[in-house]
Order: structure tokens, then sequence, then C-alpha cells
């Protein structure tokens, strides 16, 4: 693989250089790269530097993927730690950025991790780390929840 | 969220805040599809009207399995009860509405034919069914399935004894995909006459005896996989005997585990 140094730059202006193997594991970077052969800084405008810092971590790390259950179990447990450093909010950040920058397993990586994050939460607390609104009126929302009735019960508590 | 590739302008749109009511669908529909049906009901669909959309969007809803709901739970008298059922056949029907026709795995326990002749009318490329434990499904919402439904692949109606083999011949005559059969209590003649193609058969406490085993193996040839656990009337010889002609044969279940039937058939 060639060793040829690439500059990712963020949003907020900070810059990143990293070996192009590396920079590949973006597939919007590996597409200019394939579009325009002579790219040595591309700026990444929808990502600031904090997060793109970690999807570099990430990438790094998986740059090469090797097929053998070790290394596969070695990868699956840096996941793991990689994954409890963060809180949903930075996560939700992550995730829009693995999405823009088309890094297809730190977007399963992280897309699975919010999924088991949120799956106890009540609609409020969603609400609030995903900074979203409300737009049910009273009766609306008592209607959903009437139709959703089903899930909630313990599937066996009798209702009085 | 599309790149602009032009020859040298490398641009990307930008978005200032994110917001999670219209944009980002994509990430959504990665999360939500990694939740259970209960799940994305509990919560993310009485966030706001726009998730409840993502959440009855037919990519969503292709698969509606309850099973890990039901394994999860504690089994108690409520669930056999009619307004259990209509819980039941309530959330079916919105998911094979919300589906479009998409709806491709059903595993469900509790139903009634109620909700299958809706399925029957609307899911034409439904490929799994489980329907166990459903006392008051009858042939009349089977043998309808069985004929808008051609696809099936797997069908398992253990403990829905209102099903008569009337039930089985119409998925034999009409779905020949079929391939993995589950039911318990079953007539040795209901599977050697209709259901010939299949691979995988699990018939559990079964009153089959040798003779009717060794029909189901002669008419069945392409089994692979056969469970026969809790079918007190075979015995070892009789078993051997039968599965001496099935060539495909991988993995079999004795019919008991006691003593009685001892050695490993394999």
């Amino acid at each position: 693989m060639s060793s040829n140094k690439i500059v990712l730059t963020s949003s907020d202006g900070e810059s990143f250089e990293v070996e192009e193997v590396v920079a590949r594991k973006l597939q919007i970077v590996g597409h200019m790269l394939e579009d325009d052969c002579v790219i040595n800084e591309i700026p990444l405008q929808n990502v600031t530097g904090d997060i793109l810092s970690m999807v570099i971590e990430y990438c790094k790390t998986h740059v090469d993927e090797e097929e053998s259950e070790e290394a596969q179990t070695k990868l699956k447990t840096w996941d793991e730690e990689f994954m409890k450093k963060f809180d949903i909010k930075t996560l939700l950040q992550i995730i829009l950025a693995a999405n823009y920058l088309n890094v297809k397993g730190l977007l399963d990586l992280v897309s699975q991790t919010i999924a088991d994050t949120i799956k106890d939460y009540t609609p409020e607390q969603i609400r609030e780390v995903f900074g979203v609104e409300n737009d049910y009126t009273e009766e609306e929302e008592a209607e959903v929840r009437k139709e959703n009735a089903w899930a909630f019960d313990e599937a066996d508590t009798p209702k009085p | 969220m599309e790149v602009n590739n032009g020859r040298r302008n490398v641009e990307m749109k930008s978005e200032h805040i994110p917001d999670w009511t219209k944009l980002n669908l994509d990430c959504l529909f990665d999360i939500f599809s990694r939740l259970s049906i209960q799940q994305r009901c509990v919560a993310p669909m009485l966030v706001c009207k726009t998730w409840m959309n993502v959440c009855k969007d037919p990519f969503l809803n292709s698969v509606f399995d309850l099973e890990g709901w039901f394994l999860s739970s504690t089994e108690t008298s409520n669930r056999w009860t009619s307004k259990f059922s209509e819980k039941v056949d309530s959330i079916l029907m919105s998911v094979a509405e919300w589906s479009e026709g998409g709806l491709k795995v059903i595993r469900v326990r509790h139903c009634t034919d109620q909700s299958l002749l809706y399925v029957a009318d609307r899911c034409p490329n439904l490929e799994v069914l489980w329907v166990k434990h459903c006392p008051k499904v009858t042939d009349e919402s089977m043998g309808k399935i069985a004929l808008k439904c051609p696809k099936i692949m797997e069908l398992d109606i253990s403990s829905s004894y209102a099903l008569t083999r009337e039930c089985m011949g119409v998925f034999g005559k009409n779905c020949k995909n079929l391939q993995i059969v589950k039911k318990n209590y079953v007539y040795p003649t209901e599977v050697s006459r209709y259901m010939q193609h299949v691979k995988h058969l699990e018939l559990r406490f079964s009153t089959m005896t040798d003779k009717g085993f060794a029909s189901i193996c002669k008419h069945c040839v392409n089994l692979e996989y056969l469970d026969l656990s809790g079918s007190p009337n075979l015995t070892m010889d009789g078993v051997i005997n039968g599965i001496s002609i099935l060539k495909n044969l991988k993995e079999i279940k004795k019919p008991n585990s006691t003593a009685f039937f001892f050695i490993d058939l394999l």
C-alpha cells in the first residue's frame, strides 16, 4: 500500500494528516481520490475536529482487518471499549459523521450501540437526547399509547 | 446526504444543527431496524409524528417477530384470554398494513383467525409463518394463507390444536417451497401424503408408530433434519429402519431421552 499522506480538515479548521489507506476507510474520501487523482488536502465540512479525530481513531484501528478469529475477537473487544468512552449525545454526533463520511463498520457499531442504549428509554428521555420536539396533541399521544398498549404490558399482567 | 462530486470542486452540503426530526432518516432507520417491534412501540413511536411514520415504514415492517417477547416474559393464564388474543391480533394487523405487502416473517403466538385472514389478503410475500400456541386458529384462516401466500418456506403450527390435517394438505399442495415444518401430535399420513418436499421436520410428542414413521421416510426422501422427541410409540429399530433410506439426513433428535432409547442414532 502506498504511504502517501492525506490531510483531512474538519469544519472548524482542524487538520489531521493520515496515511492514504486510513483516509480511504472514509468512503467519501475514497470516492474523491478516485475522481481526482491529485488531492492532498480534503475539507470535510460536516464534521467537527473532535468527532473527526474519533472517526480517524476507529479507521486507524480497523485499517487492516485480518480474517483470523483471534484478530476479529481483538477488534471486537477494542470496539466495545471504544464505544464505552462516549455518552449518548456524542454517539449521535459520531453516527452522523460516520453516515456522512460513509464508514460502514463504524456506522454499524454506533448504530447498534445507540439502539442498545435507547431501548430502555422513555419517549421523554429520547426527546431530550435527540433534541426532538413532541408535536403530538395530548389526544393524539393518548391514541398512540392506546394502540401500542400491548407493548407496555408485561405480557401477562391482567388489566384492571 | 449527497456528495457533490464536481470535477474539481469537492463540496458538501452543509447542515448546521442536526435535526433528528426530519433529517438523518438513514441513521434513524438504521437504529430502529435494530429494535424489536415491541421496543419501537414503547418509545420511538411516541416521540413525535415523524418518528411514528418512520416506525410504520414498510422497510421496518417486513419481519413481525414476537417470539423473543413471549420467551422473555413469564407464561401465565392471562395469555389464554380473548383479551390477550385481541391485542396480538391488533398489532399483527397493524404490521401487515404498514408492511404494504412486504411482510415476510411472522412469528406469533395466541393470535386468531381474524388477523391471519387479514394477513392472507395483504401479504403475498410471506415466507416464514410461526403460529404456535394459537388454539383459536382454524383451517379457515390457515387454508386461505396457504392459497394466497405460496412462497411460504417455513411453517410452525405446534400446539395449535384446532388445525386439522386439511390444513397440512392445503399447504402441501400450494406451497411448493415449503422446507421446514414443525407440528406436534402429528398424523404420519398428513406428512407422508402432503409434505413430500420438506427437508426439516420437527414432530414432537407424536403418537405415531414405526409403521407411520416408515411411511414418512419413504415419501419425504429429501429430509435433512428430524426431531422426534417425545414420541413414545416409536422403537429404536423402527427409527433406524426408517432413516436408513434417507440419504440426506444430517441430524436427528431421538424419540425419547429416557434409558430405553439411549443409543445415539448417528
